[in-house]
């Protein structure tokens, strides 16, 4: 067994045992990424130096006997829509190529002060906005379990470095489905927190005000160590959340669902979806009832209105945080003609085709030559959407569903229309729209050997009980323990 | 839905992205397609219907108003596609 092949939690074992130094371990994963990079194409940027540097200095601080806590000399890396000073951050687009931040973003200052080794920055589609990472402006990202597919998005890079066992550990962001989706690909588990328990300074907005960063890991544990590390109220987020952050960590010991109350919204199973998915989510609450936990049908009955109320908000709010992208500050400047020029230049050259798409519906959603209201609509509709969640959570301690209707698909293949693109991640807006914390748990397999995860949902600010019922999902079922066959 | 050529390049031009004529033409079909599948959140009854306020949980307290230390010029120039000593260079708006 190599090194790679460990857990985070395992791996944190045995660096605090002796048994491994950190130098070793960030080796192994700069071994494993040399190796079955080509094939994979997780990373946008690996940083050997600055990941041995920082794995000798955590090495040092263990021979001093001050280690800094569980994550202290653990490899793991960030999605690249978040700051890294001194480290290349694109947003996977090439209007920000070769940008350098002079900052880090609060959660990768989190992970650095709590002694995690950063490697590297991870794939994903163009400023976050995709669900299969081939939307990247510089390569796709492949699917651990199968080469010829995508490993979702649009955190896909964060999702297969964990899955395909280059790191122990990943932090993504989630706007509409972004960690869940990916991490239910890649058959790991994916924390997308409430809405305000994690600080976005630093993170690269698409839609501020469904944007939330969030972890991957093999398993429960491992993305509850790192969200330990991650959440937290920070000055510099004004949208950020009071309050102490509880301990996860300490709560998944022996944890257990007995005399939870889990909904299952009715509308989250409907026809179109692939039975081989549903099969194994219907399989997988029935798991939890069995392991003690009560399983009612829920409603929410303004599902229809997902799609339309999340495309509306979230394009609004892009083109008026990706209009700071102007050929002047920093990346990419195309410098003919007047400043409008270069402005309009600039940006028909750095953002892709979908990125403009979303800008230019954001723009008209916005501009007076919208003749419909949408946008106002679309938060008040909001209200309702969160309203539905209110009533559920009113006699449910959690809600249970598929995270996507299908497995992953494969790279290249055609979707009909943009809607019909939007409509493979209805499952996990609602999360979002309505500031949820929400998870994905490995819970089974296509006959093709594709992953498939459980999506729960929670009262915000009670990442807890997901995690809980993760941790005893995970003691009862052996999903998260399978490894992709060899990649290299 | 009647979005014409005239509309679609009035929002590429307050988008500031310059399009091929064939980029208008498929960003206004784009668009007009888009705008129907909206058209259901207008059959929603939001009467007396608040918008949703994803910071609710925040509470967004003032902070201290002390001065603290900002960017170094040199860091913050330090990715301008252009510069001129310690500002950033634009082409000339003023005759």
């Amino acid at each position: 067994m190599s090194v790679t092949d460990l857990n985070l939690q395992a791996l944190s074992g045995r660096l605090a045992a002796g048994e491994i130094s950190s130098v070793e371990a960030t080796q192994a994963c700069l071994d494993r990424i040399r190796a079955t990079e080509p094939k994979l194409g997780a990373f946008l940027h690996v940083d050997e130096v600055g990941a041995l540097a920082a794995a000798r200095a955590a090495d040092e601080r263990r021979a001093r006997g001050a280690p800094r806590g569980p994550l202290d000399g653990v490899p793991v890396g960030v999605k690249d829509n978040l700051c890294t000073q001194g480290v290349p951050t694109t947003a996977a687009s090439k209007i920000l190529e070769g940008y350098v931040p002079p900052f880090d973003a609060t959660t990768v200052r989190k992970l650095k002060e709590a002694g995690a080794v950063i490697v590297g920055k991870l794939n994903l589609d163009e400023f976050a906005m995709g669900f299969s990472t081939e939307a990247s402006a510089y390569h796709p990202t492949r699917n651990p379990w199968d080469l010829e597919r995508s490993p979702g998005g649009s955190s896909g890079g964060s999702a297969a470095a964990v899955a395909g066992r280059q790191l122990f550990g990943t932090l993504g962001t989630d706007t509409g489905g972004s960690i869940r989706q990916p991490a239910s690909m890649t058959g790991i588990v994916g924390i997308k927190p409430t809405y305000g328990r994690v600080s976005r300074y630093g993170a690269i907005a698409y839609g501020s005000s469904l944007d939330q960063v969030g972890t991957f890991g093999r398993t429960v544990e491992d993305a509850a160590l790192l969200l330990q590390a991650v959440a937290g109220h920070d000055p510099l987020d004004a949208t950020s959340a009071q309050g102490e952050v509880p301990d996860w960590v300490g709560m998944l010991e022996g944890a257990s669902v007995r005399g939870m109350r889990l909904g299952v919204p009715k509308e989250y199973f409907v026809p179109g979806a692939d039975p081989e998915v549903e099969a194994a989510v219907r399989a997988a609450i029935a798991k939890l009832e069995e392991l003690g936990a009560e399983v009612v049908e829920i409603s929410l009955p303004h599902t229809r209105l997902l799609v339309p109320t999340y495309y509306v908000i979230a394009q609004a709010e892009a083109s008026s945080n990706l209009s700071r992208f102007d050929g002047i500050r920093y990346g990419l400047s195309v410098r003919e003609g007047g400043l409008e020029r270069l402005y309009a230049q600039t940006r028909a050259a750095g953002f892709g085709r979908e990125v403009q798409s979303r800008i230019l519906t954001g723009t008209y959603l916005l501009s007076s030559t919208c003749e419909a209201p949408y946008y106002e609509r679309a938060r008040r509709v909001r209200t309702l959407i969160r309203r539905d969640f209110d009533r559920a959570f009113e006699t449910v301690d959690a809600v249970v569903a598929p995270v996507a209707p299908r497995a992953a698909k494969k790279i290249g293949e055609p979707l009909a229309d943009p809607l019909e693109a939007y409509l493979s991640d209805v499952y996990t807006l609602a999360c979002n729209l309505a500031g949820l914390p929400g998870m994905s748990v490995p819970c089974g397999f296509t006959s093709a050997g594709l992953p498939v995860g459980l999506q729960v949902l929670g009262r915000p600010m009670e990442e807890g009980t997901l995690l809980r019922l993760g941790a005893a999902y995970q003691g009862a079922t052996d999903w998260h323990e399978r490894a992709p066959k060899e990649v290299a | 839905m009647a979005l014409t050529r005239a509309d679609v390049e009035q929002v590429a031009r307050l988008a500031a992205l310059s399009l091929s004529e064939q980029e208008l033409e498929a960003q206004r079909e784009r668009l007009a397609s888009l705008a129907t599948h909206f058209d259901a959140l207008l059959e929603v009854d939001v009467e007396g219907v608040p918008p949703f306020d994803p910071a609710a949980v925040a509470q967004t307290p003032l902070r201290a108003d002390v001065v603290g230390a900002s960017l170094p010029l040199d860091e913050a120039l330090a990715s301008a596609p252009a510069k001129e000593g310690p500002f950033f260079s634009v082409p000339r708006i003023l005759e």
